[in-house]
């Protein structure tokens, strides 16, 4: 079954964007993610908010658009966490390290917990 | 193995538009073949990535290409033969590259063939004599455990 890809985008606590993603994000639709950070991005808003949980799937496409981003978020003063990811698609995140640069938190609210107490990931050295 | 014979092939068009249609294959025929679902699942990405893959290296982003899925349902194993005829390159020649060196040079590609390779039993690579590359991915069927 075909699960289209949509992201939405809400202001959240403690002066966060939440993107909420749902369906399939692969090499067609990765580019839709890639628009929605960016405009957050140049709107000046970098404390960013994945909400996964209505993913069906996820391709290297669309960790890359993750990987790519990250460190200019981080220049920005800003951080990308990601949460609700479902355990097929959170397994893929841990074997490929995610958790080693990225925080993946249960629910909207760890996330916005992490951010209201300043914890902010520094760039990879 | 009722609905799909053991052996078939399908071209598609090398679009980005085209991948659900090779996933929803792909799991139709991983299913058939008495796959469990984390398996079926992980073939499912295996040959998706592999044709991500074509679509952005072997053609470039070019229109009017097309990828050839091959299929063979044996009693152990599914293999995917994802084949193109674009510019030749082996990618399982290539090493694993680190997340974090990736995120440093701010690249969004480079985790295709990490999660193939880790995600099936076997990969292989073959390319012409003429103008077609091959990506063959193996994917074993988990025996019960005996009990």
């Amino acid at each position: 079954m075909a699960h289209p890809f949509s992201v939405r985008v809400a202001a959240g606590a403690a002066g966060t964007s939440r993107l909420v993603l749902a369906g399939d994000l692969d090499a067609a639709t990765s580019p839709l993610l890639e628009r929605a950070i960016q405009a957050e991005l140049d709107a000046g808003r970098h404390r960013l908010v994945v909400d996964g949980a209505g993913l069906t799937y996820i391709s290297s496409a669309g960790l890359g658009v993750f990987m790519g981003f990250v460190e200019e978020i981080r220049e920005r003063g800003g951080d990308l966490k990601l949460c609700r990811l479902a355990p097929k698609l959170r397994q893929l995140f841990d074997l490929l390290g995610f958790p080693s640069i990225f925080d993946l938190v249960p629910d909207v609210e760890a996330a916005e917990a992490l951010f209201a107490a300043g914890a902010l990931r520094q760039n990879v050295p | 193995m009722s609905g799909s014979p053991a052996n078939g092939r399908v071209s598609v068009p090398a679009s980005p538009e085209s991948l659900a249609r090779i996933r929803r294959l792909v799991l139709g025929l991983a299913r058939e073949a008495g796959l469990a679902e984390k398996e079926a699942g992980e073939l499912e990405q295996a040959v998706d990535e592999a044709c991500a893959n074509v679509i952005e290296h072997a053609y470039a982003g070019r229109e009017g290409e097309e990828i050839g899925l091959a299929w063979s349902l044996d009693p152990d194993a599914v293999t995917i033969r994802v084949r193109d005829s674009g510019r030749p390159f082996d990618a399982t020649a290539l090493p694993d590259e680190e997340l974090a060196t990736l995120v440093t040079q701010r690249r969004r590609g480079g985790l295709g063939m990490r999660i193939i390779r880790a995600l099936s039993d076997d990969v292989r690579y073959q390319s012409g004599p003429g103008p077609w590359n091959e990506l063959s991915i193996r994917k074993r069927r988990k025996r019960e455990q005996p009990g």
